[in-house]
């Protein structure tokens, strides 16, 4: 047995550290910030819970970004494989940051605002944020500010239950369509609640101001129905759900295209082919990709976790797992991982190499777990 | 009469007539968290004391289990293959992992009694 990580004392606090330290949270570095891997019942139980009731996160570490100035539409399309044109005022979209080569620089949210003021906001993975800030500093001209809301708590509550539980503080998000936000007051302050997250069940993320924070996850919290839960949980949450870890399943290596996110490029855009990476993108359409992100399911109880090797039948390596370990929900291992093209054989029999055992798998479409958004009432 | 000593790795063996039982500590069950995969030796493995022996996986990651003891696998615990929770639920009883005959006893002396595992944990 080797020993448990603890972490270093000077990392980042997210404004719910007082919040982890009372649950007793076992508290862990990620990020560069202190964060809870679980609480006291542990992961199975917080990933059951979420989906049968309504988990509460903190996200806090996650980098909420705003940028201002005229035109702004037209300047990040340059960047970002979206249509504003496309997007109704106050929707969300999911999509990528990507490089000159059509790489993914970083994945994120991206809000159109409410109305017709110059302002974007974005959420960004938290280890990406300078990565982030100086990309669209050095792709967008002087006229526009880049600003990190480094006083903002983001705290994600998820779920069948999210809805009507949020409802009681914030009254009107049960009406919110999916993959909108909107701007709502809570102790007399601004927050922006949006209708999305990261686990394939209903629900909702809230930027609110961090001191205020506290007291808005505890009256969440007072609801017995919701519990708290651990990235241990958000993991196995968002791999049952079959969505992508940035650093794991997509990065600088891969395009959007092999990662199955080509659903999130405007086709709009794709056509007019004016966006940082589209050529590549483009090319990798027509001709189709090398590999591929597919699920796996291990036919043993057997955990393959990231670093894995694929193998077929002849031993021979075709791909590699980059996210892998237990689904709670369907109660056996799961992973995802790249595999070459030309492999993904009619059986979709592959081989996962766990400590020098070849393990027969099957390969399977993405998510394991169907997702429950709300699709309205 | 059985005694049980500790490894500073977690492991645990309950010594009897010829042969010492298994397993890891409730604190290193209680560490891991969520146990849901137990990989067993085969019997007849023989192993030297602090070899890898067998692999614990709980939600998050997975870990080696060294053999306190030197010695040859006699027996396993099936029960952790339908049910590894076991590991959590009773890490000292039902979450054993195996027995093994052991070839040195002398070894045993290099490892901790109940008192100073507890001290040993409480750092």
């Amino acid at each position: 047995m080797s020993e448990a990580v603890g972490y270093k004392e000077n990392l980042k606090k997210t404004p719910l550290y007082k919040l982890h330290k009372e649950n007793n949270a076992k508290l862990v570095e990620f990020s560069g910030h202190i964060l809870p891997i679980q609480y006291e019942t542990g992961i199975l139980n917080e990933h059951n819970h979420t989906r049968d009731s309504a988990g509460l996160f903190d996200v806090s570490h996650m980098g909420q970004i705003k940028i201002s100035g005229g035109l702004i539409f037209e300047a990040l399309e340059k960047i970002l494989p979206l249509s504003f044109s496309e997007m109704k005022h106050g929707q969300i979209k999911y999509t990528q940051l990507l490089n000159k080569d059509g790489r993914i620089i970083d994945d994120l949210m991206v809000y159109k605002p409410l109305n017709d003021s110059n302002h974007v906001r974005m959420v960004v993975n938290a280890d990406c944020i300078q990565k982030d800030l100086n990309h669209l500093s050095s792709n967008l001209n002087n006229n526009f500010r880049v600003e990190l809301l480094n006083d903002r708590a983001l705290i994600a509550l998820q779920g069948p239950l999210a809805a009507n539980i949020l409802n009681q503080y914030i009254p009107g998000v049960v009406d919110m369509p999916f993959m909108t936000f909107n701007i709502s007051i809570f102790d007399g302050e601004k927050v922006l609640v949006s209708r999305c997250g990261y686990t394939g069940e209903d629900g909702y993320e809230i930027s609110i101001p961090g001191r205020i924070s506290y007291s808005l996850a505890n009256k969440i919290l007072s609801n017995k129905e919701v519990k708290l839960i651990g990235l241990g949980a958000r993991d196995s949450l968002r791999m049952e759900a079959g969505l992508c870890l940035y650093g794991h399943d997509i990065d600088l290596n891969t395009t959007p295209i092999e990662a199955g996110l080509g659903w999130t490029l405007s086709k709009k855009r794709l056509k007019q082919g004016n966006f940082l990476g589209s050529k590549t993108i483009k090319k990798q359409i027509n001709k189709g990709p090398g590999k591929i992100l597919v699920g796996i399911k291990p036919l043993a109880k057997i955990p393959a976790r990231e670093g894995t090797t694929i193998h077929d039948s002849d031993g021979k390596e075709i791909g590699i797992v980059t996210s892998g370990g237990y689904s709670p929900s369907l109660k056996v291992p799961i992973s995802i991982g790249y595999i070459k093209v030309e492999k993904l054989n009619e059986s979709q029999k592959v081989f996962l190499k766990v400590r020098e055992k070849m393990i027969p798998s099957t390969c399977t479409n993405l998510p394991f777990v169907s997702h429950k958004y709300f699709k309205g009432n | 009469m059985s005694s049980i000593f500790y490894t500073k790795e977690h492991e645990w063996i309950r010594v009897n007539e010829g042969g010492g039982v298994v397993g890891i500590s409730a604190y290193a069950s209680e560490q891991l968290g969520d146990v849901v995969f137990v990989e067993l030796p085969e019997n007849g493995f023989k192993a030297n004391q602090g070899d890898n022996i067998a692999v614990v996986e709980s939600v998050k990651a997975a870990s080696e289990v060294y053999s306190p003891v030197s010695g040859e696998v006699i027996k396993t615990n099936e029960d952790l293959s339908v049910s590894p929770e076991l590991v959590n639920e009773d890490p000292i009883g039902k979450g054993w992992f195996f027995e093994i005959k052991i070839s040195n006893p002398e070894e045993l002396q290099k490892l901790m009694n109940e008192d100073s595992y507890k001290k040993f944990i409480e750092g």
